[in-house]
């Protein structure tokens, strides 16, 4: 049979089922997905970082919410990022580097101390909304073996989202803010990520996420088991 | 001493910000000697300002889940994606269906205005593959137009919508340290508005479009309220005394402990706050170069922030929202910082 023919058919029986959906399935405020948050704010004085944290983790109720300090990210960290499910840090960035208030913090051995880097205790997801930390093979070939290095941050935490360009300050609130918002309602985490900022950035920034694969389709409902601390296996996906 | 160069050299900014070319107003170099920057010459900016219009949208029936459901099903209709989006859920004035068996999709829609994010979904997606047939950049635009026109999300107004951007969406994979793929997966138009011949900037009025395998329709941002013009009496707008201090305290806000502050632009738009409102400001962005680490000299964290040109205006800019946040603690494992009243340029916020 031509299959055109039945193409219109498709649609209308798919359109009587959304409705039949819409008829039987009453919307509801949305269930809270809510484990361990923890925002960070890079500076006091460079900027209005303080506003698109808060406008993060105010979607939940929040565990932790500091001035951002380095050890939080790296000597400290099993007490503070990893111990989170979720952190969020705004601040100045560059690749694989951001800064808590005037001293930047190398990720790329943010892993080296006792403490290692993030996810071999409790961290899930980092979102590091700072300009060009998560750099993709626009900017360097080598994008992955700062990650997953002997003293890298990718000990077990699922995915890291970020931005591979400048990061726009005037968008910054709403971006967090919608983030947060999809987060909360078990959204698929970096895909919410690129969503918020096609939907709130002002078209000059683009987003980048490093994952461990098999955690590709996680949301803060819903994740995968841990990945191994030790790998070298990794995925990015970056805006254009 | 760092400081006090930074602050002249911030003074310097402000006053030369509207100098020489007041639509597009730069500071190419701000080495020069202050006793070097010309003096201010308004009357493009005049001109500019005797035709300046502000929007409000036209009101729209608040929308209900049902309706929402039918604006979701048109769509799906006109377009081959099959997410049933069975869940719905209702967050600050919206409603989320969504679908457990792909998270990543979303239909979120705005009840109060219509303006909606689509995302069918990119668990099809995410194989280590390139999508098949996917559209060259040339071919974007025009495909997406005819998405727009099928779906009826085409803005009446055709001259409002103009092509600002063809990206998209890339994967990369590696492997026991060595790149094992780099594929593309969608590519992405987005559309500005332009109205009176200023770019609308800001949450709202922009579509954009994805386009997934052989073209098809992945998602869509469609946020293009319908307006009505009012024009502006001139005693309504700031003066330009007004603007350049307000722009040099918003400077000191946003990079005030910066080593050296270069505007790279500073333009008139509209501004559309995402409520209603579209009202000419200043979009001011500078190059503001820190103490980089240590395998840095410096590096480049640009700012960028809206000066209202309304002595009252009725959009809400960002720099408004910051006074409903909260402060952060103190972490109390080591001493934590605590900027000093010189250095905090905060602007009471």
């Amino acid at each position: 049979m031509d299959q055109t023919l039945l193409a219109p058919a498709r649609s209308k029986l798919l359109s009587c089922l959304l409705l039949f959906l819409t008829l039987i399935t009453p919307a509801r405020e949305v269930s809270a997905v809510d484990h361990w948050e923890g925002g960070y704010v890079g500076s006091k004085t460079e900027g209005d970082a303080t506003t698109p944290v808060w406008n993060f983790i105010k979607n939940f109720t929040w565990n932790q919410y500091y001035w951002a300090e380095t050890f939080q990210f790296d000597s400290y960290n099993n007490e503070r990022v990893d111990k989170m499910d979720f952190s969020y840090f705004v601040g100045h960035g560059s690749p694989w580097n951001i800064k808590c208030q005037t001293t930047w913090l190398d990720l790329r051995t943010a892993g080296a101390s006792a403490h290692k880097g993030w996810g071999n205790n409790n961290a899930e997801f980092v979102t590091l909304h700072a300009c060009n930390v998560v750099a993709s093979p626009l900017e360097v070939a080598d994008w992955y073996s700062a990650w997953t290095g002997n003293d890298g941050v990718f000990d077990g935490v699922h995915q890291v989202c970020g931005f591979r360009t400048s990061a726009s300050m005037s968008c910054d609130q709403d971006i967090s803010e919608y983030f947060g918002s999809r987060i909360k309602a078990g959204a698929a985490v970096w895909q919410a990520w690129f969503d918020a900022i096609s939907l709130y950035g002002d078209g000059s920034e683009r987003g980048a996420a490093v994952m461990y694969p098999p955690c590709d389709g996680d949301s803060y409902a819903v994740f995968s088991a841990d990945p191994p601390e030790e790998h070298s296996w990794l995925r990015i996906w970056y805006q254009l | 001493m760092n400081k006090a160069i930074t602050m002249i050299m911030l003074a310097g900014i402000s006053s030369f910000l509207i100098a020489a070319d007041p639509v597009v107003l730069r500071s190419e170099n701000l080495q020069m000697p202050l006793n070097a920057v010309s003096t201010p010459a308004f009357s493009n900016l005049r001109i500019e300002r005797m035709k300046t219009l502000t929007y409000e949208a036209v009101p729209k029936k608040v929308l209900d889940q049902q309706s929402a459901r039918t604006l979701l099903s048109g769509i799906a209709e006109r377009s081959t994606f099959k997410i049933p989006f069975e869940k719905v859920e209702k967050l600050n004035g919206r409603f989320i269906f969504s679908s457990p068996e792909d998270p990543s999709a979303v239909f979120d829609i705005d009840a109060s205005n219509g303006a909606f994010l689509l995302n069918t979904g990119l668990k099809r997606y995410s194989g280590d593959e390139s999508s098949r047939n996917l559209p060259s950049d040339k071919e974007a635009p025009e495909l997406a137009r005819k998405h727009l026109i099928n779906t009826g999300f085409l803005p009446k107004n055709r001259q409002e919508i103009v092509l600002a951007h063809v990206g998209g969406l890339n994967m990369a994979v590696s492997k026991e340290g060595r790149s094992v793929g780099n594929y593309r997966k969608l590519v992405t138009v987005r559309f500005n508005r332009v109205l009176n011949g200023l770019t609308v900037q800001g949450p709202g009025s922009k579509i954009v479009v994805q386009l997934g395998q052989d073209g098809e329709l992945q998602g869509m941002i469609h946020n293009w309220p319908e307006v009505r013009a009012k024009s502006l009496p001139a005693a309504a707008l700031k003066s330009d005394e007004e603007i350049r201090r307000e722009t040099g305290l918003r400077l000191r806000s946003e990079a005030g402990e910066a080593q050296a502050v270069t505007i790279r632009s500073s333009r008139m738009v509209l501004y559309d706050d995402g409520r209603g409102v579209i009202e000419p400001a200043i979009h001011v962005i500078a190059d503001a170069r820190y103490k980089g680490p240590a395998t840095k000299e410096s590096v480049n964290n640009p700012v960028d922030f809206y000066v209202p040109l309304l002595k009252a205006p009725k959009a809400i800019y960002p720099f408004m929202k910051s006074a409903e946040s909260k402060l952060p603690e103190g972490d109390g494992r080591l001493p934590s910082y605590q900027p000093s009243q010189a250095q905090d340029w905060s602007d009471g916020k």
